[in-house]
């Protein structure tokens, strides 16, 4: 029940923030009431983890009241994992664009937010493969609306066009994957399929589903060579959206592909996902490398952060005896952190794109000085994402090392890109920090700028605050990473 | 396999074929419309080859519904660049480059 209120108080905010909206025209109002709608949906989610942690058993409907075929919801570990980091980074968000957002649509756009955090919670609770995928269009369709939000510009249409069609292709594919499946089966049912798969698992059909499913979720995760409307999409959306797109929804795509990759219980996927993310942290760190644009540089270094992900879920999947848990904890682990600094880096960017209207790096110099309080959490953030200690990002970095090193062989081989990596990407966070707080102001810029208003600041401030906390107390994290990956693990016989 | 699951593919094929040949945004968005009756050909034959049709149609229903909505708003964010550009054509979506 907890489980189906989680979801139906967000998703049933959406109307209510809508006709707020509509009628008062006030931002600050809509913003709040989606804000206290997030913290009940948040509550609801506490409540299922507490069940959880009683261990009983909680869903929608209940087993024992379900019909045969019927789709619904489970409590999982993993979901309330996904759930408090989609809930933690939008409710930040929604704080935000009480002043970002024009007040024109205000309505529209706080109740597309909800919608789509709704999908986000309900892909990690859903228990069959159709209401996993059902879910996940909801989180799709709603971002597409948000990210082509301005439609008056022709950056965020051209984006929105790209994104769309590629996003859209690909979860046709999944879906074509999951209708084979069924048909296999007979059964949508995440936890009966495994032992329904017979004579199927295994075979060459199977490996063919299991690139579909890969291809087809691997787009929203942004999965090199998938990734190509991620930088478009995502330098174009409305900053606060920015951040939700890279910290949570791609990884929600992770996610809804790991679900779907453990139904067909089987593991000889490992090592193709691990090369899989060697490609994708290369291809990305390198091309952030040479943008001049914050925003774009950001998403570059999402695609790059996704291949850090993937590869210990890589090494979960592929030695689950050997590494499982220490890789899938790394990877969950890296997911919260990187939800709480890129997000932060993206509504920082934010800022400075209300105060001077730009993204482009250079016309950004020195602005960071200006406003000291923002330009530290920049730093925070820049540091974090590279993965310097004593920030949150280094610590699950480490996670992610240690697991390589289990692995040996092709694991040593990762660790060692993965440290090259995190070098080549010192230059670009470095060069960013070096441009906007410390370089020289440009001489056109106007001496009294608007002031930034408070709900911008805090929730900036809040996330930098969250970065050092969890880099300094990182055990914090970990009471809710480990017991979403110990249940995965348990998933593919390996605790 | 089938003729009626051979159907299925080829359906999802000439969609796929569509959308990544095709340089009009219409012509694209049929592609993915034609794209989607094929997984759902795919998910009936599923129902009736393992004796559960009305979960198969239940499933096709509603995900009938997910392309109308994806194709309405597609479809306002074509009248959007066509606003912008003048033109139905991809090649004139070429701006956001590196």
């Amino acid at each position: 029940m907890e489980v189906l209120l989680s979801i139906v108080i967000l998703s049933g905010g959406a109307l209510i923030v809508y006709l707020i909206g509509r009628l008062s025209r006030s931002r600050m109002l809509t913003g709040f009431v989606a804000f206290v709608a997030m913290l009940g949906s948040a509550h609801a989610v506490y409540q299922v983890w507490r069940i959880l942690e009683q261990g009983e058993v909680t869903g929608w409907p209940t087993a024992v009241a379900r019909a045969p075929l019927q789709s619904y919801l489970t409590g999982s570990y993993l979901g309330v994992f996904l759930a408090a980091t989609a809930l933690l980074l939008s409710s930040l968000v929604a704080i935000y664009s009480m002043r970002y957002m024009h007040r024109r649509n205000i309505g529209k756009f706080y109740a597309l937010l909800m919608i789509m955090t709704a999908g986000i919670v309900g892909v990690g609770f859903a228990g069959d493969l159709f209401t996993m995928y059902v879910l996940f269009e909801v989180m799709s369709i709603a971002s597409f609306v948000l990210v082509a939000f301005e439609r008056e510009e022709w950056e965020p249409v051209e984006a929105g066009v790209k994104y769309l069609v590629i996003s859209t292709t690909g979860s046709l594919l999944a879906l074509l994957a999951i209708a084979i499946i069924y048909s296999w089966t007979g059964s949508l049912d995440l936890a009966a399929i495994p032992a329904l798969m017979g004579a199927h698992a295994g075979g060459a059909q199977m490996m063919g589903v299991i690139a579909m499913l890969v291809v087809g979720f691997g787009v929203k995760a942004a999965i090199v060579p998938m990734h190509t409307w991620l930088p478009d999409a995502h330098s174009a959306a409305p900053s606060g959206i920015s951040a939700m797109l890279s910290g949570i929804v791609i990884e929600a795509g992770l996610i809804t592909m790991l679900k779907a990759l453990l139904a067909l219980g089987s593991v000889q996927f490992g090592l193709l996902i691990v090369i899989l993310s060697l490609v994708t942290m290369f291809v990305g760190n390198l091309i952030a490398l040479r943008q001049s644009d914050l925003k774009r540089m950001f998403a570059y270094s999402s695609v790059a952060q996704m291949g850090y992900i993937v590869m210990g879920v890589g090494f979960a999947l592929g030695f689950p005896h050997v590494a499982g848990f220490a890789g899938m904890r790394g990877a969950l682990y890296h997911i919260l952190n990187h939800a709480i600094m890129k997000g932060g880096a993206f509504l920082c960017a934010g800022a400075f794109l209300y105060l001077l209207g730009t993204r482009d790096m250079r016309r950004l110099s020195g602005i960071g000085r200006r406003f000291p309080l923002i330009g530290v959490c920049f730093l925070i953030f820049a540091l974090s994402l590279a993965g310097t200690p004593p920030f949150n990002g280094y610590f699950s970095k480490v996670l992610l090392v240690r697991s390589g090193v289990d692995v040996g062989g092709i694991g040593i081989f990762m660790v060692i890109m993965l440290i090259l990596n995190s070098v080549i990407s010192l230059f670009y966070y470095l060069g960013a920090v070096n441009t906007v707080v410390f370089g020289p102001v440009p001489e056109d810029r106007p001496k009294t700028l608007k002031p930034l208003p408070l709900m911008i600041v805090l929730p900036i401030v809040v996330l930098g605050l969250l970065s050092l906390l969890l880099g300094v107390l990182p055990q914090i994290g970990l009471e809710i990473v480990d017991p979403a990956a110990a249940e995965i693990m348990a998933l593919l016989g390996a605790v | 396999m089938t003729p009626y699951a051979a159907a299925g593919f080829a359906l999802v094929l000439i969609g796929m074929y569509a959308t990544i040949t095709r340089t009009n945004l219409l012509q694209i968005i049929i592609g993915l419309e034609i794209m989607a009756r094929g997984v759902s050909l795919v998910f009936v034959l599923g129902g009736f080859q393992t004796g559960t049709m009305a979960a198969a149609q239940s499933v096709v229903v509603t995900v009938i519904l997910i392309e109308a909505v994806t194709v309405a708003i597609a479809l306002s964010l074509v009248v959007a660049s066509y606003h912008h550009n003048k033109s139905l054509s991809i090649a004139a979506l070429r701006r956001l480059k590196g």
